[in-house]
């Protein structure tokens, strides 16, 4: 795993479950490796991109957002590699909605880490799909800072940004 | 008994708002177990499933089973587990799913699914599960 590059401080089981949990769903339902470039702990970062999905975990105590960034070309072409051998066209709708699945995968995948540390197991909520060429996420739950990774698979990078209300 | 002769008569409904994962499902059971394109239907949300499971019943042509999802808009899987039953409409259940927890498949179980699948799979694991559940329902 990799060293966080910024300061504060890292839950390194967050930062592990969501790691993991982004390179396996990626390998199982594309057979692309990711690589995990970099992570870490910012309250600068604001996710640019074309493709971004958005999803909240809640408990009894926290919640929390996750949102994948994804360049358009290579949501294209991750959601290509899951789909093309099922269907002659890749829609922009599956394109979209393929994001959607992602997200809730990598944050379902993930829970099954994080809730072996919760009497009071993460729910869910649906996935929500933001597009635009160049668009900008803006926002935290908290003042604290925001988990940032980034990831490489073919040869393009995509972000993935954790925050919580009590991290 | 070839694999595309096996299940050449099996009728599956696939439940998932999740065109990809729709997509994807129909891709793998027509790949892996060769079940016909035409035997495969979806339905995007509870009350569309509720639907098709009473009119293919009426038509005599129930469906072998059907692959679920647990999260759809308007009504979840576990409601349309309850009024499958509460309609008295015995299908085969195997839910697909990213919800992880052992509680909830269990108490998945507990209301009549006949298995749960979880989210990211391998196609063979979901002909796997799904070859028992129909095996079961034969």
């Amino acid at each position: 795993m990799k060293t966080p590059s910024h300061t504060p401080s890292i839950d390194a089981d967050i930062v592990n479950a969501f790691a993991t949990s982004t390179v396996k769903v990626l390998r199982m339902m594309t057979h692309c490796d990711a690589e995990l470039l970099d992570v870490s702990a910012r309250r600068d970062f604001v996710p640019v991109g074309d493709i971004s999905s958005l999803m909240m975990v809640l408990d009894s105590t926290l919640e929390g957002m996750i949102v994948l960034t994804f360049p358009q070309t290579l949501a294209r072409k991750l959601a290509s590699s899951m789909l093309g051998a099922h269907t002659q066209t890749v829609s922009v709708e599956m394109r979209l909605d393929f994001t959607a699945e992602l997200v809730n995968m990598i944050v379902g995948h993930a829970k099954s880490y994080l809730n072996n540390k919760s009497s009071d197991p993460y729910r869910m909520t649906l996935p929500i799909i933001i597009t635009g060429i160049g668009h900008e996420i803006h926002g935290r739950l908290s003042s604290n800072a925001s988990l940032v990774f980034v990831f490489k698979v073919h040869g393009q990078t995509f972000s993935m940004q954790i925050s919580f209300t009590n991290y | 008994m070839m694999m595309t002769e096996q299940y050449a008569k099996t009728r599956i409904l696939v439940a998932d708002n999740s065109i990809s994962s729709r997509v994807l499902l129909r891709g793998l059971m027509m790949q892996l177990l060769g079940i016909p394109a035409e035997n495969i239907l979806e339905a995007v949300d509870g009350e569309a499933v509720l639907a098709a499971v009473q009119t293919a019943a009426q038509e005599g042509a129930p469906f072998d089973a059907l692959l679920l999802d647990l999260y759809m808009p308007n009504m979840s899987g576990q409601q349309v587990l309850a009024a499958l039953n509460e309609r008295g409409q015995k299908i085969p259940v195997l839910i697909v799913t990213s919800e992880p927890g052992e509680a909830t498949h269990q108490q998945l179980r507990g209301a009549g699914a006949t298995d749960v699948l979880v989210k990211p799979f391998e196609g063979g694991l979901l002909k796997l599960k799904l070859e028992a559940v129909l095996a079961g329902a034969s």
